[in-house]
């Protein structure tokens, strides 16, 4: 037993640290490594690195006004919530938001890309109290993020959580500004997707808020142009950057959604199968074949 | 194994001058001075080669003869320095390793393939765990491309892309691909492209491998396989993100090869590789910034690849972008017409519209603009914008006359004015269609449609002259019977049964089963009629068959009638008993009903008419889906007339409404509840409310009766006026269940009430914008509304106090257009508009409204009134006095408004006016 214990001590030694260390560029040329584990108004809190692998030596504070620049080390954890977001990466997520928001604005931190990953993960559960935090956490990232990229994000992620929160309609202005504005084709295809998502929400609503709506010409009208342009929009990436896999198969996600939606059956089978042919290694994907198999088990 | 590299310290013996040719061609190759290198040692082999004392140096000067001769390519000599290398036993097994594999790259560049894979072979073969291997498995099957054997090449290079260790499964992929589609193997080619679109990055010739993709995405296409050719055309980039892509790639290989060149002993085939690679690059970089219309290209193939699958939408949207993005050009064009096709297929008529005045715009020269314009005007017509559709057929043909759309427009053009309601016009100009093109396929039609316009403009005699001669002009058309039906039609709007019998029944004749026999009959059964024929007249209107839908009811009806007027009340409740026992839930089910309660009453017998309804009361009271019961207790309630009758009536309404509580009947509780209290609404006002308000409080809105709702609402309005929490709960819950009541009955004849209520209320709480909205809707969707003068009147007046007086001047407007408005609130609305106008400062645009009150609605004294006085000061302020006093003159001496205050303001005005000038006293 106290054998077994003294390996598994020696196991979680050896064990190599998750993430690697930081590097502390001071203006008189020297250089400390560790991990940047604080800082307040006037100091960064550095971890030193240990004899032993995975174990600290101690912290020691290095006053900001001493700092030429960090270069912070990649980040191992940050890497396996974005491989993995969603309910089971929640708690890490929001363990290394915390550890990294201090340093939102410090320039190469990863701390916008912690909150955008942190409020996705949030995002991912679905859940009306935890959508509204990641509206909170976006924001801040939005407003505090040295990285421009890290900004346009976490409003891509504001965007995307007032639709699922069913607000689209206070963020329209907002979702086709974007649209129109994008220069990066990424962008434009987010904002596409956006448009796709808020349009459909916006038509379910019309629907649950007028269930005879096939008796009522103006409602019908309408419904038929939130289809129009949900279609529209979620086919973009889709029929014109195909190659952008991701944006193309969460087009295809939406435009399914819709005609299993209006029941359009047909078009339903055929937007699924292009994406069980097309892009079968997307998460849409996985949904897809199961419509598919439904489908055929019906029949 | 590792890179090519000279050996620096030759163990053997010292030989004077040889030894230093070693050394100083050692020193040259060290310092990259490959030739100098390569004649140092050849000058060692030739000079002392052949004595014994250069033996144990041989192995060294050949190598690196060998290295030498690699770094400056001339691959002629090394393979031949190769070969007498690789005969010296001394030779180490990692040399020997390198000398095989250099071997079969001489051999390769000398072009002499067959030996070079030969070479490789053997390499692969002897050093099966070389580093090299994957490298030589490349070339070898490179090597079968280039002698043609694309089927074997394809095979192995599979094999290489398939290795997840191998370097070179990029450039197999490419090399793979060609060979497939070389040998017609379009399906591994297909497997290859899908598979590999995931990892394209690591394809460094992309846009050779994507351009192979193009080609066979299209040979699928032309073997009809849409689905696949699409699936092949979704792996290919867009040109702005290929061109990014491999500009990216050329950087990362520019630096890889300075990595290579810095390298002290740099590896001569690696640099090769990146060189060409780098070359490769670069040339499709060139190709790909000059090449014109690449993205049109794949969107065009993948439009028609949708196409075929009728997937109208994908290929709108794409063949719609490359007219909103490309340069105007015959590609261009050819796609645009094939949007507009496609748009108007999935019947986005607003689309189609879009993308024909852009065609138009950008090819103002097409030959394809008639058909442009034919699908546009097509496309607002089925938009109901009957103007503009009408206006475009009519540009087409003024502008294309010879066109073979033209003939088409000018039918299209009557026809669309026959759908507007233009009668008259649409007779006209498809009459001179007729005249024009008499041969044409669209005359017959054209012909139909212009006595049927005539006929729906009310000129019957000459609708009948041209349906008459219908058969004559066209013996072998399709609307001979269409044709004969109106005509016969006419006669019976004229009021010439006679005519009429004779010709519906020839019509019934010829044709008993067409579009519109069953419609004919009933007109038959009425021509009968009309001429006291009455049993012929029934015996017709019995024929008409249950499968005729609503003509069957209006026959059964129109067949009660005739029972009723005949007085066979016996034979009317036979009649009506079947038609409710066929149709029990039908909207006219509760009119049946009355009829048989009237039949009882004229037979005096009122007693069956209350148990007949008391029975459909029992069979239908609890089915939500049984719309007439409302009706029926309303019609209950008219036949107790006496004060006891009226009691007994009540009590029974207790009684069955105790029964539906006990027995849990939901509907049927709800029902009887609100009839009792239509049962006292006059007699009891507050117990009605408090039954209606508890009524609506049980009732499911989904599946109750709107006029229920409606009355719940009003009933809690009314209880709503003290202000206190209660009534605003009742006010909140009347707001709820308007709602409702729009949600759940958006057909609802009550809707209107709700719109109104809830744009009230809206005002009431201050939220104007609310207000506007309901009241918009009320306009769109109930302009029948008897309240839409009221709401136009609340809206006008919303708008002018947030000051926008052209809004306010709007809803005046249109509240004097809409018919259902009376009277009164018109001449408000002249006088709120000519008080606009005076507000503007503008007095005379205002007498016209004020002088239409006093011309039109003499009988609102009030308003006639004060429409005479603010006419009169108008024109003071125009200084049309004479105009001003003759105004007031009219006010003063009207009898009826003398009393009114306006009047007496008027004397007063006249006074201070003075007489006329050029009169002599005063008027």
């Amino acid at each position: 037993m106290k054998t077994r214990f003294c390996i598994m001590l020696f196991l979680l030694a050896a064990a190599p640290s998750l993430v690697a260390d930081d590097e502390v560029r001071l203006k008189d040329g020297n250089t400390r490594k560790g991990r940047i584990v604080g800082m307040d108004e006037t100091s960064f809190r550095l971890s030193l690195p240990g004899p032993v692998p995975g174990q600290s030596a101690g912290t020691t504070s290095i006053p900001r006004a001493n700092v030429e620049r960090i270069i912070f080390a990649p980040d191992q954890t940050l890497e396996a919530v974005r491989a993995n977001p969603g309910r089971g990466a929640l708690n890490t997520a929001r363990v290394r938001w915390q550890t990294l928001q201090p340093m939102l604005a410090i320039p190469e931190s990863r701390a916008g890309d912690a909150g955008n990953l942190y409020g996705e993960c949030l995002r991912l559960t679905g859940e009306s109290a935890r959508l509204e935090e990641a509206l909170g956490v976006y924001a801040e990232v939005e407003q505090g993020a040295w990285n421009p990229a890290d900004r346009e994000d976490a409003k891509r992620g504001r965007l995307r959580t007032m639709i699922d929160l069913g607000r689209s309609q206070e963020v329209a202005a907002e979702i086709e500004q974007l649209a129109t504005s994008a220069q990066d084709p990424d962008l434009l295809l987010d904002s596409k997707l956006l448009i796709a998502s808020a349009r459909l929400a916006a038509m379910q609503t019309l629907v649950a808020d007028n269930p005879r709506w096939h008796e009522d010409p103006p409602v019908r009208a309408e419904r038929l142009r939130l289809l129009h342009e949900t279609a529209d929009n979620a086919l973009y990436p889709f029929l014109f950057h195909g190659t952008a896999r991701g944006q193309a198969a969460k087009g295809l996600g939406i435009l399914l959604e819709l005609y299993q939606f209006t029941g359009d059956e047909d078009e339903a089978r055929k937007v699924a199968t292009d994406l069980t042919e097309i892009y079968s290694d997307s998460p849409e994907a996985k949904k897809a074949a199961e419509f598919l198999k439904k489908k055929t088990e019906k029949s | 194994m590792g890179p090519l590299s000279a050996q620096t310290e030759p163990s053997a013996p010292e030989v004077g001058t040889a030894r230093d040719v070693i050394i100083k061609a050692d020193k040259a190759y060290n310092e990259k001075r490959y030739d100098e290198a390569v004649a140092g040692y050849q000058k060692f082999l030739g000079d002392f080669g052949a004595s014994g004392e250069a033996k144990p140096l041989l192995p060294h000067v050949r190598y690196n003869l060998v290295a030498a001769l690699m770094q400056t390519q001339k691959f002629g000599g090394a393979a031949e320095a190769i070969e007498e290398a690789q005969k010296l036993p001394e030779i180490t097994p990692d040399k020997q390793e390198n000398l095989s594999f250099w071997l079969g790259v001489s051999l390769m560049q000398t072009g002499d393939t067959v030996k070079a894979r030969e070479a490789l072979g053997q390499f692969m073969e002897n050093f099966p765990r070389s580093r090299r291997r994957e490298d030589a498995a490349l070339l070898a099957a490179t090597l079968l491309v280039t002698e043609g054997n694309k089927k074997d090449a394809a095979t192995a290079l599979a094999a290489i892309r398939k290795n997840p260790q191998s370097v070179h499964s990029g450039r197999a992929a490419v090399l793979e691909l060609h060979s497939l589609i070389e040998t017609g193997n379009d399906e591994a080619a297909l497997e290859l492209v899908t598979t590999e679109a995931a990892r394209q990055d690591r394809i460094t010739q992309l846009a050779t491998f994507q351009a192979l993709a193009m080609q066979l995405g299209e040979r699928l296409l032309e073997q009809d396989r849409p689905r696949e050719a699409i699936r092949v055309m979704q792996t290919i980039s867009t040109q702005e993100r290929l061109v990014e892509q491999q500009q990216r790639r050329l950087e990362e290989v520019k630096k890889r090869l300075e990595a290579i060149e810095a390298d002290a002993t740099p590896d001569v085939f690696e640099r090769a590789q990146m060189r060409q690679i780098a070359r490769e690059i670069e040339k499709e970089l060139q190709n790909l910034q000059k090449a014109q219309g690449f993205d049109a290209s794949v969107r065009f193939r993948m439009a028609s690849a949708f196409h075929r699958q009728e997937r109208y939408r994908e290929c709108a949207l794409l063949l719609d972008d490359m007219l909103r993005q490309m340069k105007p050009d015959a590609a261009v064009e050819t796609a645009s017409l094939s949007a507009l096709q496609s748009w108007l297929a999935i019947e986005r008529n607003d689309k189609t519209v879009e993308t024909s005045l852009l065609f138009e715009k950008n090819f103002p020269q097409s030959k394809q603009l008639p058909l442009v314009l034919y699908l546009r005007g097509t496309a607002q017509q089925r938009a109901d914008q009957f103007d503009e559709a009408i206006a475009t057929f009519a540009a087409l043909r003024e502008k294309f006359p010879q066109s073979e759309q033209a003939p088409r427009a000018f039918f299209m053009e009557g026809f669309t004015q026959l759908l507007a309601e233009r009668n008259e016009e649409a007779a006209a100009t498809l009459a001179k269609f007729g005249e024009k093109h008499p041969d044409h396929e669209l005359a017959e039609p054209a012909n139909y449609w212009r006595g049927s316009a005539l006929a729906f403009a009310k000129k019957l005699p000459e609708a009948r002259e041209v349906l008459g001669a219908h058969a004559k002009k066209f013996p072998k058309g399709t609307l001979l019977g269409a044709a004969s039906f109106r005509q016969a039609y006419c006669a019976q709007s004229m009021k010439d049964y006679a005519t009429a019998e004779a010709e519906l029944e020839a019509y019934l004749a010829a044709y008993p089963d067409a579009q519109e026999s069953n419609e004919a009959r009933l007109l038959l059964g009425d021509a009968l009629l009309a001429q006291a024929k009455s049993d012929e007249g029934k015996e017709v209107y019995a024929g008409v068959p249950a499968e005729a839908g609503h003509f069957h009811e209006d026959a059964q009806f129109k067949l009660a009638k005739v029972l009723k007027l005949e007085e066979d009340y016996e034979g009317l409740r036979d009649l009506m008993g079947k038609y409710l026992e066929a149709y029990p839930r039908s909207p006219r089910a509760a009119e049946a009903l009355f009829l048989i309660g009237q039949s009882w009453r004229q037979d005096d017998q009122p007693d069956k008419a209350i148990a007949e309804y008391w029975r459909a009361i029992g069979d239908f009271g609890n089915d939500p889906e049984a719309d007439s019961v409302e009706d029926l207790f309303i019609a209950l309630g008219r036949l107790h007339k006496s004060d006891t009758e009226k009691h007994d009536h009540l009590a029974a309404l207790r009684e069955l409404r105790a029964k539906a509580e006990a027995e849990k009947q939901e509907t049927l509780t709800v029902r009887s509840i609100w009839a009792l209290g239509q049962a006292v609404k006059k007699s009891d006002p507050e117990l009605s409310s408090a039954l209606f308000r508890e009524a609506s409080a049980l009732a499911k809105a989904e599946t109750t009766n709107p006029l229920i709702l409606a009355d719940g609402a009003e009933a809690q309005l009314a209880g709503a006026t003290a202000g206190d929490e209660e009534s605003a709960g009742r006010r909140e819950k009347a707001a709820q269940i308007y709602r409702d009541l729009l949600k759940w009955h958006p057909r609802a004849a009550q809707k209107d009430k709700a719109l109104a209520a809830l744009g009230r209320m809206a005002m009431e709480d201050g939220d104007r914008q609310a207000a506007l909205d309901y009241y918009t809707r009320l306009e769109r969707d109930t302009p029948w509304s008897t309240l839409m003068g009221e709401v136009l009147m609340t809206r006008a007046l919303i708008e002018s106090e947030a000051g926008n007086t052209d809004g306010s001047a709007e809803a005046y407007t249109r509240l004097l257009a809409a018919e259902s408005v009376p009277g009164k609130l018109k001449a408000q609305a002249l006088l709120a508009l000519g008080e606009l106008e005076m507000a503007r400062d503008r007095p005379q645009t205002a007498i016209p409204y004020y002088q239409r009150i006093y011309i039109l609605y003499g009988k609102w004294r009030e308003t006639v009134a004060k429409a005479y006085l603010r006419s009169g000061e108008a024109f003071e302020k125009i200084n049309d006095l004479e105009a001003a006093r003759k105004t007031y003159e009219e006010l003063s001496k009207s009898e009826d408004l003398a009393a009114l205050p306006e009047a007496q303001t008027a004397r007063e005005r006249l006074q201070k006016l003075g007489p006329p000038s050029g009169s002599t006293g005063p008027s």
